[in-house]
């Protein structure tokens, strides 16, 4: 389409022909649609252009078979355990190896917005079926993900879903479901959410299986959202998908996510009609925000501060380190990111809220540790310190890095280390512990 | 005398060289250890004997040949330092004239001893490394091979001769080479050497082997071994503080009931030896120390079984048996004399751990009540488990543990421990139940005469990779004037059928047996082989490379056999010994 077409439409597409794909515009896609870009990464992407690229990220890849091995590995060794930590590690290692990353990215994505913990479900297996669940549609359908958490085990524990009787509705998931998960708070009653409540009534579990306890269903009339009837939770889901207000909630969580930590409205509403339009099913949603102009419009471009898992994955592809996943899961909950242990039911805000003084300072140790024990230098890597530099602020940084800046680190290669390897890692450290680097 | 090497060797002191051969070969000849010809007052003492016939069929053994068919190795041959270090092998290779084990099985087919002496006012001691062949042609032939570089170098070496039969070489940085016609000395001391030459020619110093402390040794640990270690700890005290670097009090309580009483003798030791024997079919370590356990005062007697005239028993063997510990210690006394053993900062722990036992017993006091109805020895077992309290397994199959505890009072004793038992097993219930588990019940069942209180579900848990908890379902039994407590109703069983059956004792005076057999170890390992190739992915190997990772390590456990460790004290000494065998 061409942009007269369009007019406006802030989702009209990027034209590259014109725009440009370089370099730049391929680390952007790269860096926001899975956990950091390894050079071959943005080499791949900048030869098959953009929609190629793009198409290759919404559309289901073929895992390798040392992948699939590896994760059947770790998905049991997880549940034989029943040590949630070995879960992370299996979730990490599909974040780092899958041939999918937006499946991974959108599943994080919908992790934090249905967040739940194991803190208090205390379950591997509860966990790891709702992240199946989750996986299953992170690029599907949004309205088949909120009725499958509304039967979800996991879910059903960690909203009381066991305490919600008949005589005595309990308002958990009901109020999530409304506040949380679709609408958002300002678009419906404290009503709605009690009516809602006895809605879902007797969705309990049973034997760790979703079970309708008939007898503690509440099968009288109820009025939700302006429609009254003997409504049940499906009704409720279906009501609340129906809202204006939930596709505007969900794009603007979307457009936090992929664009900006603040989305202009107009921008909210045009993602919303996407939404609509697409019957809630992501993948071509994220098929026309990644190819728009609005995400490789200027006011994107590091825009988005990393969230502890896009800053410490990142760190690993960048740099080819190899990982222990273990390790990097204690790594990320130090840095505010404990995978399937999120802080709230909101879940992880983000945002500005990933950087504090102790934070900044954990990042900050976190490279200390990664370029002395982990990082394997490049052996292509240039040699002269002019393009030393030039090399690793391309591939860290996007390009992204002042005259001044971009003098001291040469500076700092000329007077540094001589040998290649303690050079290369005194360099990766200074880059990335930047204040640019924090962001993508 | 001194000369450059370029100088050639005159006739007159060839002659001279062949005249005191005999000399320097008549003290310590073949025979003798080389103890007899190093001077005496070392600090510390190496010996290796005969090493080539250990070298010989390693070179030939299906485990070496196997390792080295390793893709780990393989990887290891592509590095930069594996190829640095084989091209050294190929120059030393040529320039001798044969490889490498070849020269192995001629040089240390003789006596390799290394000798450490004080040297006043210095931080650094004096050694003394001695090399002794089986065929004097062997050294010569290598003296014929150094020639050359030693020529090529003769700026940096110079040769000298005394007129005693040793060619001593100056190497540098006050290092000396000598070479006799049998032997090979070097030293950082020139007189060291000559004090080990005047011995030979008859000069009255004493040898090494007339040490006082090193004839103890001699006679406690024998003198016929592949290797020995000796160290004059006598010396070592008054060359460091005086106290060895040993503490006084043991800081770790576990360790204390485990190790109690050894650290503290080999304080008192004038002498700390150390064995090493090999053959085609296993080795034997054994560490020895002078020891009077009376001597150490009443608060020790608690570790020493010599001194209650019996012993530890030997470890059980059930059915499956990975592997065993066997311990005496009187806990009773050891409890009673905890200010006297441990460190005072432990203290206040031993009175944490009372107020939470008064909860699980309450109205009685552990020290008094408890310990006196509980013997001396104790044995700790681990077993394959045969899952019959499921229908499935486990996905990580842990070996099944049980203590088994001898009774002073039996009756008293297994009520107690039967209380404690299901005290503990309601408490793991509430957490169960906090947790989503099910829940145990209490359950009593009788095998051979014998009543077992076991833990089980109330539906027989059913699957092929159950969740780890499920290797646990406790249970005890009294079996006569013994307490079983098993984390497995199957081991429990075993036990029982194994408990009535004649069992072993350990001679009198053991401390501490401990057996592993690896074959179950290597067992256990393959049946959890997916858990540890997910560990070593976790650690950031491929699926290929821990594979490669997990076959290797079975491999090596596949060649052990079995692995042994006893601590025995008798009135005068106290061994550890620590044997294996492989295939």
């Amino acid at each position: 389409m061409t942009r007269g077409a369009h007019g406006n439409d802030p989702l009209r597409p990027y034209d590259s022909g014109t725009m440009g794909w370089t370099r730049r515009e391929a680390t952007h896609l790269l860096w926001r649609t899975q956990f950091g870009a390894s050079k071959a990464d943005i080499d791949n992407a900048l030869a098959a252009g953009l929609e190629r690229a793009v198409e290759r990220l919404v559309t289901s890849q073929p895992e390798s078979q040392s992948f699939q091995r590896s994760d059947h590995l770790l998905r049991q060794v997880a549940e034989d355990t029943g040590n949630i930590l070995d879960l992370k590690a299996w979730w990490i290692n599909r974040m780092l190896h899958s041939a999918n990353p937006l499946v991974e990215r959108m599943s994080l994505f919908w992790h934090s917005h249905f967040a739940t913990s194991d803190v208090k479900v205390r379950s591997v297996r509860h966990m790891a079926a709702q992240n199946d669940l989750i996986r299953g549609e992170a690029l599907g359908s949004f309205s088949a993900l909120l009725s499958g958490m509304a039967r979800d085990v996991a879910m059903l524990i960690w909203l009381d879903g066991n305490a919600n009787r008949k005589r005595h509705a309990n308002e958990n998931f009901a109020r999530e479901v409304m506040e949380l998960f679709a609408l958002d708070v300002g678009h419906y009653s404290e009503r709605d959410i009690s009516e809602a409540a006895r809605a879902f009534t007797g969705w309990h579990v049973r034997n760790d299986r979703f079970w309708f306890n008939r007898r503690q269903h509440d099968f009288g009339q109820k009025t939700v959202l302006g429609r009254t009837g003997d409504l049940d939770g499906e009704d409720v889901i279906a009501l609340c998908l129906a809202q204006p207000a939930c596709p505007r909630f969900l794009a603007r969580k979307l457009l936090h996510a992929f664009v900006t930590i603040v989305p202009r409205e107009e921008d909210v509403g045009a993602l919303a009609s996407s939404i609509r339009r697409h019957d809630f099913h992501m993948a071509p949603v994220l098929r026309q925000l990644l190819l728009s102009q609005l995400f490789f419009s200027p006011s994107a471009r590091h825009a988005l501060i990393k969230s502890p898992t896009d800053f410490v994955l990142g760190a690993y592809r960048s740099t080819k380190s190899s990982e222990n996943l273990r390790q990097t899961a204690r790594v990320l909950a130090r840095l505010g990111q404990d995978l399937f242990a999120p802080p709230t039911v909101k879940g992880w805000e983000g945002g500005r809220l990933w950087i504090s003084s102790s934070s900044l300072l954990q990042r900050t140790n976190f490279v200390a540790d990664l370029v002395a024990d982990h990082v394997v230098p490049i052996n292509s890597e240039p040699k002269r310190p002019e393009r030393l530099v030039q090399y690793y602020i391309d591939l860290l940084l996007s390009g992204r890095a002042d005259e001044t800046a971009s003098d001291r680190l040469v500076q700092y290669v000329e007077e540094g280390a001589r040998k290649p390897g303690a050079r290369t890692r005194g360099l990766l450290h200074l880059i990335m512990t930047m204040p640019e680097y924090q962001l993508m | 005398m001194c000369h450059h090497l370029r100088n050639p060797r005159t006739l007159g002191h060839l002659l001279l060289l062949c005249a005191l051969i005999p000399l320097i070969q008549g003290q310590g000849a073949r025979g003798g250890t080389l103890a007899e010809s190093l001077p005496a007052g070392a600090l510390v003492y190496g010996e290796v004997s005969d090493l080539g016939k250990v070298l010989g069929p390693l070179q030939k053994s299906s485990f070496l040949s196997s390792l080295l068919t390793l893709p780990a190795y393989q990887d290891l041959q592509a590095t930069g330092p594996y190829r640095k270090v084989d091209a050294v092998r190929r120059l030393l290779e040529i320039h001798l004239g044969y490889d490498l084990w070849t020269a192995a099985e001629k040089f240390m087919g003789g006596d390799l001893a290394v000798a450490l002496y004080p040297r006043p006012n210095a931080d650094q001691p004096d050694f003394l490394v001695v090399l002794r062949v089986p065929d004097a042609e062997d050294l010569a032939h290598l003296r014929d091979r150094i020639d050359p570089i030693l020529t090529l170098l003769d700026q940096q070496i110079t040769v000298t001769d005394h007129g005693d039969g040793m060619e001593r070489m100056e190497l540098g940085e006050g290092l000396v080479l000598a070479i006799g016609s049998d032997r090979l000395i070097v030293s950082n001391c020139h007189d060291r050497i000559n004090d080990m030459v005047t011995m030979g020619v008859g000069a009255k110093s004493a040898s090494l082997a007339q040490d006082e402390s090193f004839m103890r040794m001699e006679e406690a640990l024998g003198t016929d071994h592949l290797a020995r270690l000796y160290l004059n700890t006598e010396l070592l005290k008054s060359a460091g503080d005086g106290r060895l670097g040993l503490p006084e009090k043991m800081d770790n309580p576990l360790g204390s009931l485990l190790l109690g009483g050894i650290l503290e003798q080999v304080a008192r030791s004038p002498y700390g030896g150390l064995t090493l024997d090999m053959d085609g079919e296993g080795f034997q370590l054994t560490a020895g120390v002078t020891a009077d356990a009376q001597a150490l005062g009443a608060g020790y007697a608690c570790y020493f079984s010599h001194l209650a005239d019996t012993a530890a028993r030997t470890p059980l063997r059930p059915d499956r048996t990975i592997g065993g510990i066997s311990l005496f210690r009187n806990v009773t006394d050891w409890y009673g004399q905890r200010e006297a053993l441990l460190q005072a900062q432990l203290l206040p722990g031993f009175d944490k751990f009372e107020s939470g036992l008064a909860n699980l017993l309450p109205g009685r006091d552990f020290e008094q009540d408890i310990l006196p109805t509980l013997g001396p020895r104790f044995s700790f077992v681990a077993a394959l488990q045969d899952y019959s309290h499921l229908d499935g397994t486990p996905g990580v199959q842990l070996p099944g543990f049980a203590l088994v505890v001898e009774l002073a009072r039996p009756k008293e004793g297994a009520e107690l421990l039967q209380l404690f038992f299901q005290t503990f097993s309601a408490v793991l219930n509430i957490e169960a139940g906090k947790q989503g588990r099910q829940p145990w019940i209490l359950d009593l069942q009788t095998h051979r005469g014998v009543k077992i209180t076991s833990a089980r579900y109330l539906q027989k848990p059913s699957g092929t990779r159950l969740p780890m908890v499920f290797n646990f379902m406790p249970a005890a039994a009294r079996v006569g004037d013994q307490f079983v407590i098993s984390s497995s109703v199957g081991l429990c069983r075993d036990l029982i059928d194994y408990l009535q059956g004649a069992t072993d004792a350990e001679p009198r005076g053991t401390n501490l047996a401990l057996e592993l057999d690896f074959a179950a170890v290597a067992d256990s390992l393959d049946l959890n082989r997916d858990f540890f190739l997910a560990r070593r992915i976790q650690e950031g190997r491929t699926p290929d490379q821990a594979q490669q990772d997990v076959d290797l390590v079975l491999q090596v456990l596949r060649y052990v056999e079995t692995l042994s460790l006893t601590t025995r004290g008798t009135d005068q000494t106290l061994q550890a010994s620590l044997k294996g065998t492989w295939q």
